[in-house]
């Protein structure tokens, strides 16, 4: 684990830049690059290399051509290290290196999220019976109103400074990474440091290591971070010192920051993520899934994030639920749909984003939330055919490996269809708004992008049809992707009871509140008044009791005193009684007999002695009370 | 740079400070700091602060218990920075004229002089201020805020710099004629003092083993490290410290937070606002900067602020201080930072 932990942090690898970049440039989608890897996955895709170049999948060609099966690397190698970009064509690919010499894979985060749910099940169950305790108490008695002035309070609530910062993007820390080196890459460099800031405050913020807030600066994040007082902490601290630096001489002295100022900011800030992806790798399983590496196989969705970004849109995972879709979150949507497998009420919201003018790029079968397209079926016949207009602009018609699903009957625009005239994609319009829907769902994966023809028309549809059909689009457009991955990433809810909901602990944790209502019952009602509360003559007569007694005790009586109370108790329960009842209390049989001769001994002995106080006298009275008193509690229950 | 911003004195663009203005800024300042530090131990915070408002051109007010330290730091810095002192010692029957001198029958000339009064010094200690009545105190405010002094009409002019360090102690003692808050804002800044540690006590007392002696200042052999030019042009230097536009919006909305808060009757004055900015470019050069971040104003907030504005009489009889009501508003104004979302 140790050594995989090592491989996150260490492996820095210069990437092949082409002068036209792909989606699928960046040597984290290993199953294009790297020799061997994935050869299960991509078996089918053997039979097609003619038609993948082999400068844009190297790794592909030579997995097809033997090379030996790889465990994947299992860490996120988004970017290339950062430095300057080399400018000349691609350089052959690097020889394999040697796999490790034991399986390392992610942990299991199953069994955590587990234990996860049920503390947090009991803590809302403890919190619960907290609350309604002090409502109880708070609201049950009655008390005195004490009129008080208006009082004017300063408060300063620390507790309260966990808050969304604005300054920080909301984009994934990852993200934010990629667009600060490129964006030292072509020279702006006070734009990389605040971006390097953004990213690494996000991830110290995400993981809980610093709490972000608006009247907080950057100085005293790094101050707080020294004095959290782990080395680790310390290391960070220096690293973000360096990124904010170099911020603060781009944003208040107002100047460019040195480039290699620059570049140290952007090593720092990754050093911070490094370490970070690590540390989340190994706690929280809901964050760690922002940027795993399975977002980078053949099936992942990494790749849509770059491929819509050399486009010039502006792309954003979305990371919350598809049915709290606004006009706010992006203009264009691409969905995939089984990934995502929306409910009912996500496509009601989806389709009525449409109608308002959204359009959304839908990759599967979306005829549940889009009745108009038609039902689907699958279709023998691979062969393709473009659209008029695309063929005239030089498409090639897009593939994937096998049979396809096609879509029929539907009323909408054809784009591409095949032999049997299904409509594999077709844009409906939809009141303002349009669907595109592409019925294969496997253009959803990584490794469809590996054939030109589909990075091409899926990159370009929204272009086409902004500029061909006149879709509701600006310039320039927002883009969100909607994928399996990303929104198991981070499915936030709206509101606290929204998500309790969504943990699906509501059945749970009422039936732990019925649990202890019910036990609650059974032992005695712990809250509000008490249940049988002394009346004022049985107060007076404790009291009564007790001067009675104290009167005897200066009379050094306590042999009267500890007769009448045997005599009483004796003949209210009998010898077998009391015997009983001192079993009860918890003596043995023989001590219980012994006991209850004592007893009788002392009530037939004569009243006349007086004898002066005996400690014999008040330990007996006191263990004939505590009897007595046992039984009259379990009598009572 | 396209961006707004301000740097110099406000009469037109002046260039910025340079690396190499902020470095000698620095390495003085430090220095001086370290000198006075010799004699007044485990108060470096203090003498910062009083050094600040010095070559940001304010006055400064010491409130603290007496013992503390506070008329040696005012010696012991006029002579580090090799200017002239004098200590005014306000008592209940102290006289204008006894600040700011007056006419005087000279038999010699058979005619009047003008004697000049303890303000015309370089370094004023103004002593236990809250002491004097107001008309006496009005004397000295007025000085201070004009730099001159009128007397039968003539006005005359009070050597540079001038700066004048006013103590008092806690408004809770009997006595005293407590500042009006209208005059309280030409103190550029309010500083607490209180008792050293017990450390710093004790190095206090060995000191004194070793024979020093705080009467005897110029046998402590303190080297001067400024005088009257050096520190015009560190002011100078401090006036070309480069301020942010969002630097001036995040002090604008601090000061106006104060006019605002529900604690507060009268807030601060844009006075405030300007004290806050020259203090924080001076702060910014002591740190060897050519431009002004957020943490200086933050650093600043409080001696600048804590003085300048009044607290309802209901906040204050709950034991609300004008440092709670700061910190409230420091907590709760955005700091500028890293740019809104992701830059185009």
């Amino acid at each position: 684990m140790l050594l995989w932990l090592l491989a996150c942090g260490t492996a820095v690898t210069e990437e092949p830049v082409l002068e036209v970049p792909f989606a699928l440039q960046s040597r984290s989608f290993e199953f294009c690059h790297r020799p061997g890897a994935g050869s299960e996955a991509m078996a089918e895709w053997c039979e097609h290399l003619d038609e993948i170049p082999k400068e844009r999948c190297p790794g592909l060609h030579e997995t097809c051509a033997g090379a030996e099966p790889v465990p994947p690397s299992g860490c996120n190698r988004q970017s290339g290290g950062g430095d300057d970009g080399d400018k000349s064509l691609a350089k052959e690919p690097e020889k394999p290196k040697e796999p490790w010499s034991f399986e390392a894979s992610m942990p299991d985060m199953a069994f955590v999220g587990e234990v996860l749910r049920w503390v947090m099940a009991m803590m809302v169950a403890a919190g619960v019976l907290v609350l309604l305790r002090y409502l109880w108490a708070r609201f049950g008695r009655k008390e005195e109103e004490i009129v008080r002035p208006p009082v004017i309070e300063v408060e300063i609530d620390q507790e309260a400074l966990d808050e969304a910062l604005p300054e920080v993007p909301s984009a994934p820390s990852d993200d934010l990474l990629t667009m600060a080196r490129r964006a030292l890459d072509e020279g702006r460099a006070g734009d990389a440091v605040v971006l390097a800031r953004g990213a690494a405050l996000r991830r110290l913020g995400e993981s809980g290591r610093l709490r972000l807030h608006r009247s907080r600066t950057d100085r005293e994040y790094v101050v707080a971070m020294r004095d959290a007082g782990s080395p680790e902490d310390g290391e960070d601290a220096d690293s973000l010192r360096i990124v904010t630096a170099m911020v603060e001489v781009f944003r208040f002295g107002m100047r460019e920051p040195p480039v290699e100022g620059a570049r140290d900011a952007l090593k720092a800030a990754a050093r911070i993520l490094r370490i970070g992806v690590c540390l989340l790798m190994l706690g929280v399983s809901g964050w760690a899934q922002a940027q795993t590496p399975e977002r980078f196989d053949a099936n992942g969705d990494a790749a849509f994030r770059e491929l819509f970004d050399q486009r010039g849109y502006e792309v954003s995972w979305r990371l919350r639920s598809l049915d709290s879709i606004k006009d706010e979150d992006a203009d264009a949507l691409f969905l995939d749909v089984v990934g995502t497998d929306p409910s009912m009420e996500e496509w009601q919201a989806i389709r009525e984003w449409v109608a308002l003018g959204g359009v959304v790029f839908a990759v599967g079968d979306a005829s549940p939330g889009f009745p108009e397209l038609g039902s689907v079926h699958a279709s023998d016949a691979p062969i393709w055919i473009l659209a008029p207009t695309l063929h005239r602009l030089g498409y090639e018609a897009p593939w994937l490996p096998g049979m396809v699903d096609a879509y029929v009957d539907g009323s909408a625009s054809v784009w591409v269809e095949n032999e049997d005239g299904g409509a594999v994609l077709a844009a409906l319009p939809l009141g303002d708004g349009v669907l595109l829907s592409l019925a294969d769902w496997r253009f959803g994966d990584n490794a469809s992008l590996m054939v030109p023809a589909n990075e091409a028309l899926l990159g370009d549809a929204l272009y086409h049809g902004q500029g061909l059909h006149d879709w509701p689009l600006p310039t320039p457009t927002r883009v969100q992707l909607a994928t399996r991955m990303a929104l198991s990433s981070d499915d936030q809810a709206d509101n606290p009871l929204e998500s309790l909901a969504r943990a699906e602990l509501l059945p749970f944790v009422l039936q732990f509140l019925l649990f202890w209502v019910v036990f609650a019952l059974w032992r005695g009602w712990p809250f509000g008044a008490l249940k049988d509360p002394p009346e004022e003559g049985r107060t007076r007569f404790a009291d009564h009791v007790e001067a009675l007694g104290d009167r005897y005790r200066r009379l050094g009586a306590s042999r009267h005193a500890a007769r009448s109370y045997a005599t009483l108790w004796m003949q209210r329960l009998g010898p077998k009684g009391m015997q009983l009842a001192a079993v009860s209390y918890g003596m043995s049989k023989e001590r219980a007999a012994e006991f209850v001769e004592e007893l009788e001994a002392l009530v037939g002995s004569t009243g006349d002695e007086q004898t002066p106080d005996s400690a014999a006298d008040f330990q007996g009275m006191e263990e004939l009370w505590n009897v007595v008193e046992h039984r009259d509690r379990g009598t009572a229950s | 740079m396209e961006r707004g911003g301000a740097s110099g004195s406000g009469d037109g663009f002046v260039s910025p400070a340079g690396d190499v203005d902020v470095a000698f800024f620095k390495e003085r300042f430090d220095a001086t700091v370290d000198q006075v530090e010799r004699v007044v131990l485990g108060q470096r915070g203090v003498i910062r602060s009083v050094l600040v408002a010095l070559i940001a051109g304010g006055h400064v007010l010491l409130e603290g218990p007496p013992g503390i330290g506070k008329t040696l730091l005012a010696r012991s810095l006029a002579q580090v920075l090799g200017v002239s002192f004098k200590r005014i010692q306000f008592t209940p029957d102290l006289m204008p004229s006894d600040v700011t001198g007056g006419q005087v029958f000279n038999q010699r000339v058979d005619d009047f002089v003008f004697r000049a009064g303890p303000v015309f010094t370089q370094v004023l200690l103004a002593d236990e201020i809250n002491r004097a009545p107001a008309k006496t105190q009005a004397a000295l405010l007025e000085a201070m805020g004009d730099r001159q002094v009128t007397v039968d009409g003539s006005s005359m002019p009070l050597p540079q710099p001038f700066f004048t360090l006013a103590t008092q102690n806690p408004v809770e003692s009997e006595g005293t004629y407590p500042l009006p808050e209208a005059q309280l804002d030409r103190f550029l800044i309010k500083v607490l003092v209180d008792h050293p540690s017990q450390d710093v006590e004790v190095r206090l007392l060995q000191s004194y083993l070793g024979g020093f002696d705080a009467s005897e200042l110029d046998a402590v052999g303190l080297v001067e490290i400024l005088n009257a030019e050096s520190i015009a042009q560190l002011r100078a230097i401090g006036r070309k410290v480069t301020v942010e536009h969002d630097i001036l919006e995040y002090i604008a909305s601090v000061v106006g937070r104060t006019r605002q808060h529900p604690a507060v009757d009268l807030g601060a004055s844009p006075r405030a606002s300007i004290a806050l900015l020259l203090a924080s470019q001076v702060v910014a050069a002591a740190e060897g900067r050519t431009f002004v971040v957020p943490d200086d104003v933050k650093e600043l907030a409080l001696p600048v602020l804590r003085h300048r504005f009044m607290l309802q009489p209901d906040a204050e009889l709950e034991g609300t201080r004008p440092d709670d009501v700061v910190r409230a508003i420091l907590l709760d104004v955005p700091v500028p930072g890293g740019e809104r979302g992701v830059p185009a």
